[in-house]
């Protein structure tokens, strides 16, 4: 129960500190929505499933690389800029950051990292 | 000359044995991309998010490539993706489970949607002997869902019923081909 | 001795076992089982709905004899649909096999060069309602290419061969087999025009690995 709240502030925290934050949402490794927060959240379900699709395949590249696991993604488009994080723990979980073009990445990546550490510190309790 | 890319796609539900069947034609050396299962009501420790892929060098240059796809319902965005430019698909179902908890038909329809014309063979996996009086339920279900698809059971795990699958499945692509003259 | 016959009997054997085994979807209501008979004896007992053929002789004897029987321009056999209750108060069974595949079989080795299986001509055209039971076609790569192309369209034994670049025989047989089954049905009309198939296409790409890989 706490660590949902924890979650759930964390979320809520990153979402008002950086601008631009269309959607976040926090997902178990094999595609599950476990968090969202934002006002696309409501699309949660699919966001999780693609961002565990994402992240499976970098990973997938980072092991044929031998670069090691691959802990952050980021995808860059016209209308906007997506980050997706590894959140390490017992249960591996993902986050997913939407922003649009408002949102200065390097300032929306650190928050994120962030975030992660964060959430990830929490299932250790 | 050109070298070309030749796509096969392995569909099916969860469980089925579509990673294991791509390992199994590509010797040991396909990429997954799986993840823990955290779905307590299903059997399987793992589960593949992307996809599977694997390659085969054919003579001449040319390069057989094998996808296998995620099986769970909140990954068939992905199925589309893979079917796009498939030149056949071997669609897995598994024979030990009844016919209506494995969603099978999802995989079809989805086969319908995107690639109607779309070459398939139906293999049926951790069925036992093959001499069985196999499986009488699925033999009804394939009557009704799935009559004019070839059948046959797999053993995803040997390559000589795989290869089979895979003959099979070349002669539905040929077949095709060449019935299409006057569509 | 052997059951009383139904007003189908006057058809020829082989039609009558096309009826009893099409009929499985189409008449959930019929009798359950059916004996084979010739000479007033029982030769077996066909249970379509689980697939069986019980022998009432040890299996090599009475497949013998129905191939040879069925390889005859007027097969010496009659079909007597029975009740469930009938059978089991008369069935003596020795051997128990798979329905289909062995009615396979039979119609593979009852084939003659001269003629397909009557009433067929030589020039009929058969297509297949659905794919056979894969225990049929397991170890026969030459019928998967035969039932691929006549799931999707009708074709004579000419045809075939012209398309599939097969032997008469290998033809023959599969239309003798898949028509005494019943997965194969007698169509009319001319036939569709076939384009050859690709040579550098991943088919043949691929049956030359197969080649390399057997070596």
């Amino acid at each position: 129960m706490n660590n949902s709240l924890h979650a759930a502030a964390a979320l809520d925290a990153l979402a008002r500190d950086v601008s631009g934050i269309q959607a976040i949402v926090v997902a178990s490794a094999d595609g599950f929505a476990l968090a969202q927060a934002g006002p696309k959240g409501n699309v949660a379900d699919r966001l999780a499933a693609m961002t565990s699709s994402m992240l499976g395949l970098a990973s997938a590249l980072g092991r044929e690389l031998r670069f090691g696991e691959l802990d952050t993604l980021i995808l860059e488009a016209a209308g906007g800029k997506v980050l997706m994080l590894a959140i390490p723990g017992t249960q591996p979980r993902l986050l997913m950051t939407a922003c649009d073009h408002s949102c200065v990445i390097g300032n929306a990546l650190w928050h994120a990292k962030q975030c992660v550490r964060t959430l990830a510190d929490n299932t250790n309790r | 000359m050109t070298v070309r890319e030749h796509k096969i796609v392995v569909m099916g539900p969860l469980g089925a044995g579509k990673s294991t069947l791509v390992q199994t034609l590509t010797q040991g050396k396909a990429v997954v991309t799986e993840a823990r299962n955290t779905d307590p009501s299903v059997g399987k420790e793992y589960t593949t998010v992307a996809m599977d892929y694997g390659d085969i060098d054919l003579p001449g240059g040319d390069r057989l490539r094998l996808y296998g796809s995620p099986g769970q319902e909140r990954f068939s965005y992905i199925w589309p993706i893979l079917l796009a430019g498939a030149e056949g698909a071997i669609v897995l179902v598994d024979g030990s489970k009844c016919v209506n908890a494995t969603l099978a038909g999802q995989h079809l329809q989805a086969i319908a949607e995107h690639a109607p014309t779309l070459p398939v063979v139906i293999g049926i996996t951790k069925c036992g002997r093959a001499d069985d009086p196999v499986l009488p339920h699925w033999q009804a279900w394939l009557g009704v869902h799935a009559p004019h698809l070839p059948a046959l059971p797999l053993d995803p795990r040997d390559m000589n019923q795989a290869i089979t699958a895979m003959d099979l499945l070349m002669s539905q692509i040929e077949c095709n081909a060449m019935a299409t003259a006057d569509e | 001795m052997a059951p009383t016959t139904l007003p189908s009997a006057a058809l020829p054997f082989v039609q009558q076992l096309r009826i009893h085994l099409a009929g499985d979807i189409a008449m959930p209501r019929r009798p359950a089982y059916a004996a084979v008979i010739h000479d007033d004896a029982t030769v077996c007992w066909l249970d379509a709905k689980n697939d069986r053929m019980m022998t009432t002789a040890p299996a090599p004897i009475a497949l013998t004899l129905l191939q040879k029987l069925l390889a005859e321009e007027h097969p010496a056999l009659s079909l007597a649909p029975v009740s469930q209750e009938l059978f089991e108060q008369r069935a003596i069974v020795s051997s128990n096999l798979p329905l289909r595949p062995s009615l396979w079989n039979i119609g593979l080795a009852a084939t003659r060069l001269d003629r397909l299986m009557p009433p067929l001509q030589m020039d009929a055209k058969l297509r297949l309602r659905r794919w056979p039971d894969f225990r049929i076609l397991a170890h026969r790569p030459d019928h998967f290419r035969l039932c691929a192309l006549l799931i999707k369209q009708g074709a004579s034994v000419q045809a075939c061969c012209e398309i599939l670049d097969i032997p008469q025989r290998a033809a023959q047989s599969f239309f003798n087999a898949a028509f005494l089954t019943a997965y194969a049905f007698p169509v009319m009309g001319e036939d569709a025009p076939v384009r050859p198939s690709p040579t550098d296409g991943l088919v043949n790409l691929w049956r030359q690995l197969r080649i390399r890989w057997s070596a």
